[in-house]
């Protein structure tokens, strides 16, 4: 890339060639009034709020789809500027129905954030009024077309991010409206619920539902932590107040997710209505009491203990849910696995990688030209990893090839589909991939690989290995999908996937945290485990039918680390305090061991 | 030196503006040796005399409002509009989206509780415009002080720019919408 040089505001200043003028504004710390410009999406220069001055040029231009030239002279601020961006503002303000005084976003609004830089006391123009509608159709997001500037963030993310394609414009001119699928209500529209357009939005047009009105971003606290949904890891920042989660959103200084996040990160795992183990409880005559914590531990020691002394390490069993953390497996196996010896311990959604390959982060899958998903379907279970597979696809011209399963958006950007149950994906692939054909070939041409596999693939090495070898040095790299935010640490722990407990058991432990699929595998088997405790966040039929149980946190309320899919370590950090009562599993398994 | 004569108007609004302005407490008894407030709803006196500052709460909504308002223009130097009604038109525009006829049938005929309930119709009434205007749409507004309402410490820093011979223009902590 070459250097350029420009004057602005009377200063030298370097750009690149390739930059708008606000690209080199932003490169040396020079203000300039945005609204409609977002990061990672395409400029379109709708809003007129960045215009400057370009020497010779015919009137002010917008900086940021104006390319910056070598020499150019431009200044970003005059008396003619101040007055172009302030009657942008009131015509803004006139177009649609902006009353600050009850909007969710004020405070937060980027609209009106601007409004007041610019001094707008008054406007010139008369109001509109426009009739407009309200969209409350979805139960996560609302669209409010009385605040919406029409400035295109959403419909830019959703298309170019996140590949959904879902919000659009319809009508024209001052009638323009945002509209899902051409004018559907969201919850009947394809929107697929992962909430970006509502984090990009700058005023209050969308907004999130739970946490509308429920605080401004000055009286929150912003935590950033990781989402254990999948082994993704995706970075988050928890927004909370008063003890409680306001809203998960993605962290937008990830190179990773980038901001990005899945309905089940962003939304699924706070709208749930379940009620909360919230003291530690012990069966007592028939039925569960509650109990202290020293009862409870207690009551847990001699249950356990007991069955080990009648029946040996091998009557015990301990499983945790492969999202626990790793200081929370750590401490599981330091009491089942060091002390009692018992060789049942294991966690459900534990997961290896595939040994010998690089890693593929999702700014890999994003750069890359040929990506191979097989064994996964991305868009039911991996959302982040389908946004960046469409990005690839449909903004880098990336090949895609499908085994197996697949949304029907990924199928229909690939360019060879081959259907399969997931019993037989890894054959398929080896078929797909057998010496001397089209697939091989183009693996072999890729510059940039990358293989996205789920655990039919994974437990096939050698099918994996068929189709990667033709593969350039250092390629193809893969990304192993895994169901929890720590399978890939519960792996590397050692910790099987433990999808039962092994007959004979007479004692078993459940360190289910709150991953709720989790909690009720075991009760086909409750009757042949003697005694059972749990250790769970919510109260559900297992939890009932426990001897001992303990209550544990959520994710908002934990700290620890995680192992993500790449390998990476990845950190859970708490936003809100637990409630009273509810202790942290390592401390509590720590206690046990000593 | 002679007291500035001030007045003030409330179109309108919700009188949030003038508590505001009282809000100032003992400010405010520190601005009246310099101030004199002439017709006010404080002073509850109509009709303002001459005044070198006119102030006004609230939008224009009805024929009364019209007539308050041009009457203060006409009386003043310079008209202040504090609050957010005054400034852009504030909350009570919301009417705009309705027709006048239903606005008056919710008011009067469908109010819960209401038995035969009648729109009043007197010559010696206001009647509603069709639409509720900012002030700035029917006289010269000179200065504005926005806000929901604007804080005791805006309206207090206006006057006191006013009285400081300036045009107030707010910025930072004196402009806001909410």
């Amino acid at each position: 890339m070459s250097e350029i040089s420009l004057t602005i505001n009377g200063k030298q200043v370097k750009g690149e060639r390739g930059d708008t003028i606000l690209k080199v504004c932003e490169r040396s710390d020079i203000y300039v009034p945005t609204l409609c410009h977002y990061g990672g999406v395409h400029e379109v220069g709708t809003c007129r709020m960045c215009v400057v001055e370009v020497q010779g040029g015919r009137a002010l231009t917008t900086a940021c789809t104006t390319p910056a030239e070598d020499g150019m002279i431009v200044k970003t601020e005059s008396d003619a500027i101040q007055s172009l961006r302030r009657a942008t503002l009131e015509l803004l303000f006139s177009e649609r129905n902006h009353y600050c005084m009850f909007c969710e976003a004020s405070g937060d609004c980027e609209l009106q954030a601007l409004a007041y830089r610019h001094g707008m006391d008054s406007v010139r123009y008369p109001n509109l009024y426009p009739k407009m509608e309200l969209d409350t159709s979805h139960p996560y997001l609302a669209l409010d077309q009385n605040r919406c500037v029409l400035c295109r963030r959403c419909v830019r993310v959703c298309a170019e991010l996140v590949g959904a394609h879902s919000l659009g414009m319809r009508e024209r001119g001052i009638e323009t409206l945002l509209a899902a699928d051409g004018g559907e209500p969201l919850s009947a529209s394809s929107c697929v619920s992962c909430g970006a357009c509502v984090q990009v939005c700058p005023t209050g047009a969308l907004f999130d539902r739970r946490s509308a009105y429920r605080g401004r971003e000055k009286d929150c606290t912003t935590v950033k932590s990781s989402c254990p949904e999948c082994a993704l890891g995706c970075a988050v920042e928890l927004v909370a107040r008063s003890g409680q989660v306001l809203r998960v959103e993605g962290d937008v200084e990830s190179p990773e997710n980038g901001g990005l996040l899945c309905r089940r990160g962003r939304y699924e795992s706070l709208n749930g209505h379940r009620e909360r183990v919230l003291q530690p409880l012990v069966r007592k005559g028939g039925e569960l009491a509650s109990a202290s914590w020293d009862e409870a531990l207690a009551a847990l020691r001699a249950g356990i203990e007991a069955a080990a002394a009648a029946g040996g390490a091998g009557a015990v069993a301990a499983v945790a849910s492969a999202r626990a953390s790793n200081e929370a497996l750590a401490a599981l196996r330091g009491y089942f696995q060091q002390k009692l010896d018992s060789p049942n311990v294991g966690a459900i959604g534990a997961a290896a990688s595939p040994d010998g390959y690089p890693a593929a982060t999702l700014q890999d899958i994003r750069q890359a030209d040929l990506i191979i998903l097989a064994g996964e379907d991305a868009g039911a279970n991996h959302q982040v990893v389908e946004f960046a597979v469409s990005q690839a696809v449909e903004q880098h011209g990336a090949a895609l090839i499908v085994v197996g399963s697949a949304a029907r958006r990924l199928q229909k950007q690939a360019c060879v589909v081959v259907p399969a149950g997931s019993d037989e994906v890894a054959r398929a692939l080896a078929t797909l991939t057998a010496a001397g054909s089209e697939s091989l070939k183009r693996i072999a041409c890729a510059e940039r690989a990358v293989f996205v596999v789920g655990a039919p693939v994974t437990a096939v090495p050698q099918a994996l290995a068929a189709a990667a070898q033709s593969a350039r040095d250092g390629w193809p790299r893969v990304l192993a999908l895994a169901p929890k935010g720590n399978s890939r640490g519960a792996a590397q722990a050692g910790l099987n996937g433990g999808a039962s407990v092994a007959k004979g058991v007479k004692a078993a432990f459940i360190m289910a945290g709150d991953d709720t699929e989790m909690l009720d595998r075991f009760l086909p088997q409750r009757d042949e485990i003697g005694f059972l405790a749990v250790q769970a966040s919510y109260r559900s039929p297992l939890v009932e039918m426990a001897d001992v149980v303990l209550p544990a946190p959520v994710w908002t309320e934990k700290a620890g680390t995680m192992v993500n899919a790449q390998g990476r370590e990845v950190s859970l950090r708490p936003a809100v305090a637990p409630p009273a009562g509810v202790r942290d599993e390592a401390d509590v398994l720590a206690a046990l061991s000593q | 030196m002679a007291k500035v004569k001030i007045a003030t108007e409330w179109l309108a609004g919700c009188a949030g503006c003038h508590m505001s302005l009282l809000d100032l407490d003992e400010e405010l008894v520190a601005i009246l040796d310099a101030v004199e407030i002439t017709s006010s709803p404080i002073t509850d006196l109509k009709h303002p005399p001459e005044v070198t500052v006119g102030i006004i709460e609230g939008a224009v909504a009805n024929t009364a409002n019209e007539e308050v308002l041009k009457e203060l223009r006409e009386k003043c130097q310079i008209l202040l509009a504090i609050g957010d009604c005054s400034c852009f038109g504030g909350i009570v525009t919301m009417r705009n989206f309705l027709p006048k006829e239903e606005v008056l049938r919710a008011g009067y005929v469908d109010t819960p509780g209401t038995v035969d309930g009648k729109i009043p119709s007197d010559p010696e009434l206001a009647t509603l415009l069709d639409k509720v205007k900012a002030p700035n749409e029917v006289v010269k507004v000179d200065c504005y002080v926005p806000g929901c309402p604007p804080s005791a410490a805006a309206i207090g820093w206006a006057l006191k720019e006013l009285l400081a011979g300036r045009i107030p223009a707010p910025v930072g902590d004196n402009l806001r919408y909410d």
